[in-house]
C-alpha cells in the first residue's frame, strides 16, 4: 500500500500546532502517528519519504494557476469559492514555509506480504 | 457549513461533522472539477485532467506505480479515488485492473465514466464506499493507493 497525507510537522510548539488545522486539511491532526495507525491496521510502513518539496511546489502551481484563470473559475464556482481556495492555499504555502505543515509518502505492507 | 476547526483541532473530536462537511465539500468540488477553467487549472497545477484536487502529479504517480509493483495480472485499489486520480491512470499504464472506492457519488460517476473513456472496460470496477465498508473480500487486493484522502 502506499499513501500519502499531510501532517503537522513533529515537535510543534502549542501555538503552531493549533494553526496546522487553519492553514492545512480541516483534519490534519491526529492523536496518534500515521506508523502506530497502520500498525493498528495490521499494516507496517517499510518507508516514509518527506515529499514537502513537491507539495510546496503543488501549491505554488495551483495557487498560480486559479490567478492565471481567476475570471474563468469566478464565472463556474463563483467568487466564495475562488476567494476561499486562494486564501486556503496562500495560507497552506506560508505554513509550509513556516515548517508547520509536512506531507508524507509510505509505503506499507501487511506482514507476508510482497510491498503493494 | 462552516469548516470544522476551532474545536479543539484533534480530529476525533471534530469526529462525523468533519466527515459530513468534507463529503458536501467535494460533492460541491465534484460538480464543478470537469469545466473547462479547472481543467485548464489542474493541468498546469498537477499536469492531471482527472478532476484530481490534491498534490499528486503526473511524476509522483509514476513513482508510486513503481513502487507498488503493478503488473497485468494485479489488482489495485484506490481508496478515496475521487474522480478516478490516480487509480485509473495507474490501470492505464499497467494494464492492471483497478477498483476505485470514494464516498461521494458524484466522483465516483465521474469515475466510471473515465475508466469508460479510458479503455478499462472489464478491468475497472467503481464503487461507492469508504475504507470501513469496503466490497472486497480479504486478501483480494495486490495494491492500495490511497493519496490525498485523509489530508
Amino acid at each position: 500500500m502506499v499513501f500519502t497525507v499531510i501532517e503537522a510537522a513533529s515537535g510543534l510548539p502549542t501555538a503552531a500546532r493549533r494553526r496546522a488545522p487553519r492553514a492545512g486539511p480541516a483534519a490534519v491532526l491526529t492523536r496518534s502517528t500515521y506508523p502506530a495507525l497502520l500498525a493498528s491496521a495490521g499494516f507496517v510502513a517499510v518507508e516514509v519519504v518527506d515529499r514537502t518539496a513537491g507539495y510546496r511546489s503543488a501549491q505554488q502551481r495551483w495557487l498560480a494557476a486559479t490567478r492565471r484563470h481567476e475570471t474563468a473559475l469566478r464565472a463556474v464556482v463563483g467568487d466564495p469559492m475562488v476567494d476561499e481556495r486562494l486564501a486556503d492555499r496562500s495560507a497552506s504555502l506560508a505554513a509550509i514555509d513556516a515548517g508547520v505543515l509536512v506531507r508524507r509518502r509510505y509505503l506499507a505492507v501487511a506482514p507476508g506480504t510482497a510491498p503493494g | 457549513m462552516a469548516r470544522p476547526v476551532g474545536y479543539g483541532g484533534e480530529v476525533g473530536e471534530v469526529g462525523e461533522w468533519a466527515t459530513r462537511w468534507a463529503a458536501e465539500r467535494f460533492a460541491e468540488r465534484y460538480r464543478v472539477s470537469h469545466s473547462d477553467a479547472m481543467i485548464a487549472v489542474e493541468l498546469e497545477a498537477l499536469g492531471t485532467d482527472y478532476g484530481a484536487t490534491g498534490y499528486t502529479d503526473r511524476a509522483e504517480a509514476d513513482a508510486i506505480g513503481e513502487l507498488l509493483g503493478l503488473t497485468a495480472d494485479s489488482l489495485l485499489v484506490d481508496l478515496g479515488s475521487g474522480c478516478g486520480w490516480p487509480g485509473l491512470y495507474l490501470a492505464g499504464r499497467s494494464q492492471c485492473r483497478v477498483v476505485t472506492i470514494d464516498p461521494v457519488a458524484s466522483g465516483v460517476r465521474r469515475s466510471a465514466a473515465r475508466g469508460l473513456a479510458d479503455g478499462l472496460a472489464g478491468r475497472h470496477l467503481a464503487v461507492v464506499g469508504d475504507g470501513s465498508t469496503l466490497p472486497l473480500a480479504g486478501g483480494v487486493a495486490d495494491a492500495i493507493v490511497h493519496v490525498d484522502v485523509l489530508c
